[in-house]
């Protein structure tokens, strides 16, 4: 049996780790909550500029570079959203699982990465990965300034024939409790027909064809912003329920300790009262 | 017809201005626009220029570092690749960038880094024209 002063300090020491649990995840709340409103704040650009892209490519075919189909792929590159720092559940692993499941299923194409966040690259660059360029301790704060240089590099190196079709494999954002790790293809780009609504007439200054060029480099920019901010609130997302959870258990483990500590404080009693009625015994 | 058209002005980052307006006037690509009620359908990529909008007889102007605008029945959508509210420009702060930068840009010329430090003062130098022109409308 433990001794009680052993047990005592164990306790000190959970509860301590559970003022620590308990303070990062009311951060990641608040945190969480910046992030969400960054998003909804992207909305009205975002509905509008799928709804643009799609109507304009029903009309005119581009030139853009970024349209069109390769007849061969050999090179496979996918822009990984992670985090920097871990604590946050599975939500790390999930990318890189899925990323891993991504590469044995084109094993026949050669995969490159672009990669977001330390955790990504720590990962991938262990199992010797191809990694085209990283950017990491971004420190969570998204803008859309970080995004266009990640699309500058990427859409330059597809000019240059680097790869031949870009993925984007990120952590969505359902809710609070619930990340889901999507893989989205980016590069060529195609846009679904215009969903079933009526085509209007519009004047285009200048052509729909240049528009279209025009906005395809946008459209890729505001992807991979759209999925850092999603990646972003998911971090927090995710990192206050494993604190949260952290907490819990640090509730219980506790509960457990200060029965053992009980159990070990009676049974020093007993034993102290045995020796005594023991010495007591002796004595007659 | 309608005697009103409803603005949308977007950035990637954030949603500007959400309101009912008279007029707007903006920098296309192919030259500056008025757009009245009951205008035809347009979609027109913006380069960047000064926009601004007339409220109940009051002008508003705003520097819109190019995008999109597209008009359809009364209501306008301005997707800008980045924007600012003239009110909400720092008129000092983006006069001393206006005159950093055109220094750099100085300093930069005829080199590499030239159209990097051109964009900046572009930038700086719009903000500038947008704040002077906010400042003399208040």
């Amino acid at each position: 049996m433990a001794n009680t002063r052993d047990i005592k300090r164990q306790i000190v020491s959970v509860k301590n780790t559970q003022k620590v649990t308990k303070a990062m995840k009311m951060v990641s709340a608040a945190k969480m909550r910046k992030a969400v409103e960054a998003m909804n704040a992207t909305r009205t650009y975002s509905e509008k500029i799928r709804e643009v892209a799609a109507s304009l490519s029903g009309q005119s075919k581009g030139e853009s570079p970024f349209l069109k189909p390769k007849a061969e792929v050999k090179n496979i590159a996918l822009i990984v959203v992670s985090s920097d720092r871990g604590l946050c559940g599975g939500f790390n692993s999930n990318i890189n699982r899925l990323v891993l499941t991504f590469a044995e299923e084109h094993s026949d194409a050669s995969v490159k990465l672009f990669i977001v966040g330390k955790k990504a690259f720590d990962f991938f660059k262990r199992r010797n990965f191809s990694i085209l360029e990283k950017w990491i301790a971004l420190g969570g704060k998204f803008t859309y300034d970080t995004a266009r240089e990640i699309t500058g590099r990427v859409k330059q190196s597809f000019l240059e024939g680097v790869f031949d079709e870009l993925y984007l494999v990120y952590n969505e954002f359902r809710s609070v409790a619930y990340q889901a790790a999507k893989l989205e293809k980016l590069l060529p780009l195609s846009f679904d027909a215009t969903d079933g609504k009526e085509k209007v007439n519009y004047i285009f200054e200048p052509t729909a064809c240049a528009l279209l060029d025009e906005i395809v480099p946008r459209y890729i920019d505001f992807s991979v912003y759209h999925a850092l901010l999603e990646s972003g609130a998911g971090e927090h997302g995710a990192r206050m329920v494993a604190m949260d959870n952290a907490t819990r258990s640090a509730d219980d483990m506790i509960k457990k300790l200060v029965l053992n500590y009980n159990k070990a404080r009676q049974q020093a009693i007993t034993m102290d009262l045995l020796d005594i009625v023991n010495g007591a015994e002796a004595l007659k | 017809m309608p005697d009103k058209l409803s603005l949308t002005l977007v950035s990637p980052e954030r949603l500007l201005v959400s309101c009912e307006t008279d007029e707007i006037y903006a920098s296309g690509s192919e030259g500056d626009m008025g757009i009245l009620p009951g205008h035809a359908a347009l979609f027109s990529s913006l380069k960047s220029g000064e926009f601004r909008y007339s409220v109940e007889g009051v002008t508003e102007y705003a520097a819109v570092d190019g995008g999109f605008m597209e008009v359809l029945d009364d209501k306008v959508t301005v997707l800008a690749d980045s924007a600012e509210l003239g009110g909400s420009i720092d008129y000092e702060a983006v006069k001393t960038l206006k005159e950093e930068s055109e220094l750099e840009l100085a300093k930069y010329k005829e080199t590499d880094g030239e159209s990097t430090y051109l964009e900046k003062y572009a930038r700086a130098a719009l903000r500038l024209q947008i704040a002077e022109r906010y400042r003399k409308s208040v």
